[in-house]
């Protein structure tokens, strides 16, 4: 073999031929990537059901199961716009509950978190799904947001898609609630 | 992340596996209809979903595949002389037609209805477009002909390539799913390539190098939506199509021709990359063909002779670093088809999943990857039909466009992302 550059590979493994099932048996085995810090937040009733499900679907590596409770405007009202809080100017928190019935701050969830995944089914808090992306990009936390809209109602979430829109890394709209687990299970949560 | 056992699944296609089964559901690419031109034409060796088989056509032009080995003694029939109606095999003669039935056995006396009793085993395959497709599943199963644009659009306004790529047919789909790449590692051929320049989409795509995307379901598979800046309050849109199992479209760029690919498991190692690019509402120019021949756009050029593409894993596909200092080329590998195929052969035949750091961004192919265990495990456990199956789901189209920002292009775009016959492609 002889590349573009007119150098001969003097071993098998300097060359791309190495990408052969023997040659993949050297590959360095380094420890399992490690969990990531996830807090799945619904952001409606139906969500709060489907974040509930999943908490108990299969063992997490620590992640957090919350529902949005109620908005908690921080200082001067008039000052919270969406651009303040990304830029640090302004901010805003919420409470949340998880399935136990404890409650926590939005901010305190999100300081120690690599991951936010926000679930929604309809747009009974759409402005919330605002201020959550806002301020998890104000944090650069990565983001996704999953939308499972009813049979037939995918008008129904507009709004909130319109919301997350700006701030979610990824937007999944699905038919199949088992996307959640699915997908905090690849992002190892 | 994916369980060892889950990623098994979800890469091993052979006969009775629930992928094997599973892509057993579908007419799928298997030659390009070039391999047999004429009635007659020398018999081609194929291998598909682990089965190795010969593709012939009688002199009556009609089309077969059969299994490769004759019923007698296990010799390959690619040594067989086709003759008349069937395939003869050059060990003692034994001769088949385009099913697969025996139809001489010449060692017999001639009242003798032995041949009767012997048949190889043999799958449709039908000439649709510029492919031969075939169907490996069970005949009463067997759904309507495939309906795919650039398949059914008029001769001189599609254009077919394949080549052979040395890893599981996943990584090969999974890379025409993720779009987040293409700034990176194709940003080269966007500037330069004849089949992509000049498109004002590419300006979008070169300005924001960290797209966000939307992953919507649809019938027969699932829309993913790449979106970027553009003016003031809108969104540049590329909306890559993927139907189950293994077919995806790549977004227009301006007027250029439409590309895409079906990604067609050899064996568990290896996979078949079916290339088409078509133009909706006018023939391809003289000019872009030759571009597509010259392996210019998402098509390459070969070892000669083979469907070995020219740059391959023995000449580290002519990697030219001052090619990528440059800039010209990212990764220092020239065009878009063997800048996709070197790195995703450098996962190794089989990639582990396990070790994969995936990120929000990713979850196209974390979706992908769910409809398609799903799909094979219902078929495996309830007998469901998946989905893809219906030629209804074939019928649609990628697009580029740019929509104002609170717009879902699902909705937006709901029109241009369906076949339109006499329309033009959404583009920009």
């Amino acid at each position: 073999m002889t590349t573009a550059g007119g150098w001969v590979p003097t071993l098998g493994s300097s060359c791309a031929r190495a990408s052969t099932a023997a040659e993949t048996r050297f590959r360095i085995d380094g420890p399992e990537p490690t969990p990531r810090a996830t807090r799945v937040i619904a952001l409606d009733t139906g969500a709060a059901e489907l974040v509930a499900a999943a908490a108990v679907d299969r063992p997490w590596q620590g992640a957090h199961f919350l529902a949005f409770e109620r908005a908690l405007p921080i200082g001067d009202a008039d000052a919270i716009t969406v651009d303040a809080v990304v830029r640090g100017e302004a901010a805003t928190d919420a409470v949340l509950r998880a399935a136990d019935g404890r409650e926590s701050r939005l901010g305190a969830e999100l300081d120690d978190a690599d991951v936010a995944v926000m679930v929604a089914t309809s747009d009974e808090h759409a402005e919330a799904a605002r201020s959550i992306g806002a301020a998890c990009a104000r944090r650069g936390i990565m983001t996704a947001a999953l939308v499972v809209p009813g049979p037939g109602e995918a008008r129904t979430v507009d709004r909130t898609v319109a919301m997350l829109r700006p701030f979610a890394m990824v937007l999944l709209v699905s038919n199949d609630a088992s996307d959640l687990p699915e997908v905090l299970t690849a992002l190892r949560a | 992340m994916l369980k060892p056992e889950i990623n098994a699944l979800l890469t091993q296609t052979g006969r009775g596996t629930p992928m094997g089964e599973l892509f057993r559901q579908y007419w799928i690419p298997a030659l390009l209809a070039e391999e047999l031109p004429e009635p007659g034409s020398p018999p081609v060796r194929v291998k598909l979903l682990s089965e190795r088989m010969i593709a012939f056509r009688d002199d009556d032009g009609n089309y077969g595949l059969v299994d490769e080995f004759c019923a007698h003694r296990g010799v390959s029939m690619w040594f067989g002389k086709n003759e008349g109606n069937g395939l003869r095999c050059a060990y003692h003669g034994w001769k088949y037609d385009v099913t697969g039935q025996c139809i001489d056995v010449p060692s017999e006396p001639p009242e003798s209805t032995f041949c009767e009793k012997v048949k190889l085993t043999g799958y449709p395959l039908v000439k649709v477009g510029d492919l031969l497709w075939t169907y490996m599943g069970e005949p009463a199963q067997r759904p309507p002909l495939p309906e795919w644009e650039f398949a059914t659009v008029p001769a001189e306004q599609t254009f077919s390539s394949k080549r052979w790529q040395e890893s599981n047919w996943l990584q090969a789909l999974e890379g025409g799913i993720d779009s987040s790449h293409v700034s990176w590692l194709h940003s080269g051929g966007l500037k330069h390539d004849p089949l992509f320049k000049g498109a004002k989409g590419n300006q979008y795509n070169m300005n924001d190098l960290r797209p966000f995307f939307e992953v919507v379901d649809a019938d027969g598979g699932l829309f993913i939506g790449a979106r970027r800046k553009a003016e003031e309050g809108h969104y540049y849109w590329r909306i890559t199509p993927w139907v189950m199992p293994a077919f995806t479209m790549v977004p227009p760029r301006g007027d250029h021709p439409v590309h895409g690919h079906y990604w067609v498991p050899i064996d568990d190692e290896n996979c078949w990359v079916f290339t088409f690019d078509y133009h909706p509402v006018r023939p391809l120019s003289a000019d872009e063909v030759q571009a597509m021949k010259d392996g210019h756009g998402v098509h390459n050029e070969y070892v000669p002779g083979t469907f070995r593409p020219l740059q391959n894993k023995d000449n580290d596909y002519l990697m030219d670093r001052e090619a990528q200092k440059r800039g010209e080329t990212f990764s220092g590998v020239k065009g878009i088809a063997m800048q996709d195929a070197s790195l995703q052969e450098s996962m190794g035949p089989v990639v582990d999943r396990s070790k994969e750091r995936l990120v929000s961004t990713d979850t196209g192919i974390i979706k992908a990857r769910h409809r398609l265990r799903r799909a094979a495990e219902d078929l495996r456990d309830h007998g469901t039909t998946p989905p893809g199956v219906d030629p209804a789901h074939h019928r649609v189209r990628s697009v580029a466009i740019v929509l104002p920002q609170d717009e879902p292009f699902q909705e937006a775009a709901g029109d241009d992302l369906t076949v339109r016959p006499g329309v033009p492609q959404t583009s920009v």
